[in-house]
């Protein structure tokens, strides 16, 4: 039901492996992503509110 | 409480001031106005600074006032001083309401310093009123006009609409806060400014219409020093004809709209358990509508919710928009590094689809809407009908119906307002060709160049251009998303202008104006794929700056150190963590300045 343009850009767009997946849902790894996008995001913060 | 407890309270008490003492050092650097004492050779002047010799004067006095508690009072019980009476600013006889219909003349009480009025009680305007009624000395007036009793947390209204969290948990009422804070709130619409007064009062002035039940349609008028137009935006569903929760498409813009949809889609996943094969459309209702973010994530709430149900395999999942590409999010699109590479926000969105087998239609704009059909006509000109059992699809913008009349009564509402009715502020307004855009063409300031005491931050101002690469159809159809302004750029900029007004208020119309283009600030965006402990999911985003500047990153516009994108539960963990800590902000709790914008 895409129209013909996007479907065949989704077709072809890469899918994540099932370690990406599993990385995704992972609690230990996804706590220090939590940390690490939190850092990332402050510094985008704090340079906008500068 | 037990003793242990108690202790705590004068280290708490300690900690706060510390804090405060940072805060205000900070405040003061920002404003070039920072308290510098030479103690021999040492310097007090940063905060840092400020913050180490306050620890070291607590670290040195807290033993001295222990030693002096212990031994007995010689001077008699303290002098007791009575509560002072606090005056009745909800019955302020600045305010004259009348019958709907007419209006009275206003009757003046004794001038107080300043009045600072706000329109809307947004993320913009309650950003504003907070920061305006903390900065202030207390003989100012923050005024709020507001037609909603409720603040909302917009961003939850996600999990709202797909039945997970209830309408009750992303509003509360903003009376009590407002009251407990000092801060005048009227619950009514604004109609009218009179910039320059009116023939009999020459003070400039707001009319607005009382929403609340037991005053309902009185007319009352508001003067004011400054004016925070924060309106926000107007939903106009009547844009696309039968658009809308009062016709024939469903939305999640407000908690209430979010739980209707809500309970629609919970019928929906009953039929699809009975076996039903459904369509299910979301997107954008109109060729010219912002926040496709927010139909991004309602698209992937949704699909996490038929998978958690059992009956994704029962359900065609549409995403219909007006983006050129996928991704696009109304910001021309992203460019991050990852993995070593510089990918693009298309590429990575088209992954996601690719993965949750979701479908998306492009270059969309939706003519018409009928029970369980749409017809949308795309940018090559084509027109297509899709018929759907359930549609989400968001309205576009444009700005609240205000009118503005000068002094003799000839109307000036375009010298205030757009041909949309987003208020012209410092932008450059020419008209210019996709190539000539730039980012010297966003607003710094958000002050009316026409009356330079009316300010308009957040949705409310009218952007000089989209932000997307502009498209027409060969049939004249604009396609093209409308720049976001929501979210933590509100923030921003509310506070930019609350900063300035203060400045112009204690310092005179010498003060310079605070800064905050949408050109030179960033932006994080969490865009949830899913809700769930262990088992959500969001798209985190950062992007600096939001609107690109080439001529700063020539690559890709933006910084790519400040701009990024990932799929994870983390996300999920940190939209939970900012509905919190913005309900707790905008509350008002203690120490709420101290969590960004």
């Amino acid at each position: 039901m895409s129209d013909a343009v996007t479907g065949e850009a989704i077709a072809s767009a890469p899918l994540p492996t099932p370690r990406t997946l599993a990385r995704r849902r992972n609690v230990a790894f996804q706590l220090l992503r939590f940390a690490a996008l939190n850092l990332k995001m402050m510094r985008v913060i704090l340079r906008g509110h500068g | 409480m037990p003793a242990g407890a108690l202790g705590l309270i004068p280290l708490l008490l300690v900690v706060a001031a510390d804090v405060w003492v940072y805060v205000d050092a900070k405040a003061r650097q920002g404003t070039r106005r920072e308290v510098s004492v030479t103690v021999g050779s040492m310097e007090i002047a940063t905060p840092q600074a400020w913050l180490l010799w306050c620890a070291v004067l607590f670290l040195v006095s807290f033993p001295v006032y222990r030693w002096r508690a212990g031994r007995p009072r010689s001077g008699g019980a303290p002098p007791v001083v009575a509560p002072q009476q606090l005056p009745h600013r909800g019955a302020s006889p600045w305010v004259a309401w009348d019958a709907p219909g007419s209006v009275t003349p206003i009757e003046l009480k004794e001038e107080p310093m300043a009045r600072v009025v706000i329109l809307g009680a947004g993320i913009a305007g309650h950003t504003a009123a907070l920061h305006l009624r903390r900065m202030l000395a207390r003989e100012h007036e923050v005024v709020v006009v507001s037609p909603s009793a409720q603040w909302n947390w917009i961003p939850s209204n996600i999990w709202v609409g797909v039945g997970r969290m209830s309408a009750d948990k992303v509003v509360f009422p903003l009376a009590p806060v407002y009251r407990r804070l000092g801060i005048d709130f009227h619950q009514a619409l604004a109609t009218t400014i009179f910039p320059e007064g009116t023939a009999d009062d020459p003070r400039p002035q707001v009319e607005a219409s009382s929403t609340r039940s037991e005053t309902r349609g009185a007319i009352e008028r508001i003067g004011y020093d400054y004016l925070i137009n924060a309106t926000g935006p107007k939903l106009n569903f009547a844009a696309t004809p039968g658009l809308g929760p009062e016709a024939n498409s469903l939305s999640v813009c407000t908690a209430s709209h979010a739980a209707a949809t809500s309970a629609v889609f919970a019928d929906l996943i009953a039929a699809m358990k009975r076996g039903e094969h459904k369509t299910i459309v979301i997107g954008t209702g109109h060729g010219m509508c912002t926040c496709e973010g927010a139909a991004f994530e309602y698209t992937f709430n949704v699909e996490h919710e038929l998978r958690a149900h059992g009956v994704r395999d029962k359900a065609e999942l549409v995403y219909l928009s007006n983006e050129y590409d996928l991704g696009d999010f109304g910001v021309g699109g992203m460019s991050f590094t990852q993995m070593g590479y510089t990918m693009s926000s298309k590429t990575w969105t088209e992954s996601l689809f690719r993965e949750r087998g979701v479908k998306a239609i492009l270059r969309a704009h939706v003519q018409r809407v009928e029970p369980g059909m749409l017809t949308y006509e795309q940018l090559d000109g084509s027109e297509h009908s899709l018929a759907f059992d359930f549609a989400m699809l968001l309205p576009p913008f444009r700005g609240a119906d205000l009118k503005a009349y000068d002094r003799a009564g000839a109307d000036v509402t375009d010298r205030l307002f757009a041909p949309s009715g987003l208020t012209k502020v410092d932008a450059d307004y020419t008209p210019k060709p996709y190539d000539q855009w730039s980012a010297d063409d966003w607003p710094t300031t958000y002050r009316n160049p026409s009356y330079p005491n009316v300010f308009a931050p957040g949705i409310a101002f009218a952007p000089p251009h989209q932000i997307s690469a502009p498209h027409t159809s060969p049939n004249g159809t604009v396609i093209t998303p409308a720049p976001p302004r929501t979210g933590m750029p509100s923030g921003i900029m509310a506070k930019a202008v609350a900063l300035t007004i203060k400045d112009l208020i204690e310092r005179g119309e010498q003060a310079q104006p605070h800064k905050a283009s949408m050109a030179a600030m960033g932006a994080a965006c969490v865009a949830s794929a899913g809700t769930g402990l262990t088992r959500g999911s969001a798209a985190s985003m950062t992007m600096f700056p939001v609107v690109p500047d080439w001529r700063r990153y020539p690559a890709t516009g933006r910084d790519v150190r400040g701009t990024s994108g990932e799929l994870g539960l983390a996300g999920h963990w940190i939209k939970a963590m900012l509905h919190y800590l913005f309900l707790y902000k905008a509350k008002a709790r203690p120490l709420w300045f101290l969590i960004p914008e």
